[in-house]
């Protein structure tokens, strides 16, 4: 979204009517270079972790998207011999 | 609390369920008139594609996969379980159902935004095991629904979570779907 875009209001029918034609464009882009050249016929992308995980497991440089209780420091313990 | 607790889920869920829903219809509208599936065949996508919620048609549909002798060995999520869940815990998820012609499941996805709320992630994409009319067309169809439902939200980045193969990962990465590939967490993504 650029500087313009940005004071367009979420969810106003001014926003949606910016975001059509932002997919048309899209659509117009991707239509012209044909269909997958892979087999679709199953798994395409994802899997049972994804599912599963939270963002600090799956982006764990990624401070911004821990959850608040994920970014409590985690005490460790004094090894004993 | 739990009951406050719960209320608050409601009105967030009813809230982003407004919000897939305009979303899909948008993504629908603005679909060229038509477009070649793997097979050369031009589908008319604006009269036979329909994008819906995981509903409960879509989950009768999906347990199809789950005993068909087409669907590949690597695959052992259910559709069911994976939409349960998210349904109960993500209200601002993205779930998308593709259709032809309103009776064909061809394709099933699921994502959420970030805990920031800057990016989309989109946790699981499979198509039908069954060959269709829209084989070819599903990875694109999603890639457009899941960037409209982003901006939907105002969120600025898009992954694809674990491409299953290179294939997959350079059809993402070609230029004209613009997206990178970040090696360390598997995932392909696309500022928007």
């Amino acid at each position: 979204m650029n500087d313009k875009d940005k004071r367009l209001e979420i969810g106003t029918e001014e926003h949606r009517e910016w975001i059509r034609k932002r997919a048309e464009k899209r659509w117009k882009e991707i239509a012209e270079s044909g269909p997958a050249e892979f087999d679709e016929n199953g798994l395409i992308s994802g899997s049972e972790k994804a599912l599963t995980s939270t963002d600090a497991e799956l982006f764990p440089d990624e401070i911004e998207e821990y959850k608040p209780e994920e970014r409590k420091p985690r005490l460790i313990p004094n090894k004993k011999d | 609390m739990q009951a406050q607790q719960s209320r608050s889920h409601i009105t967030v869920e009813d809230k982003y369920e407004k919000i897939r829903v305009n979303a899909r219809q948008d993504a629908m509208s603005s679909m060229p008139l038509v477009m070649s599936n793997d097979k050369g065949q031009g589908i008319n996508l604006k009269g036979e594609v329909k994008l819906g919620g995981i509903d409960f048609k879509a989950i009768v549909q999906s347990k199809l996969w789950d005993s068909s002798p087409l669907r590949r060995s690597e695959i052992t999520i259910s559709w069911t379980d994976a939409a349960r869940k998210y349904s109960r815990t993500v209200p601002k998820r993205f779930e998308l159902a593709i259709w032809h012609r309103e009776s064909f499941l061809c394709g099933l996805a699921l994502g959420q935004p970030t805990w920031s709320g800057s990016k989309l992630r989109l946790d699981l994409i499979e198509g039908s095991p069954d060959k269709n009319a829209l084989s070819g067309l599903i990875t694109d169809i999603t890639l457009i629904a899941a960037e409209v439902y982003a901006d939907s939200i105002g969120a600025s980045q898009l992954r694809i979570m674990n491409p299953i193969n290179e294939k997959v990962r350079n059809h993402y990465m070609r230029s004209d779907r613009g997206f990178s590939y970040d090696k360390r967490g598997d995932f392909c993504y696309r500022d928007l």
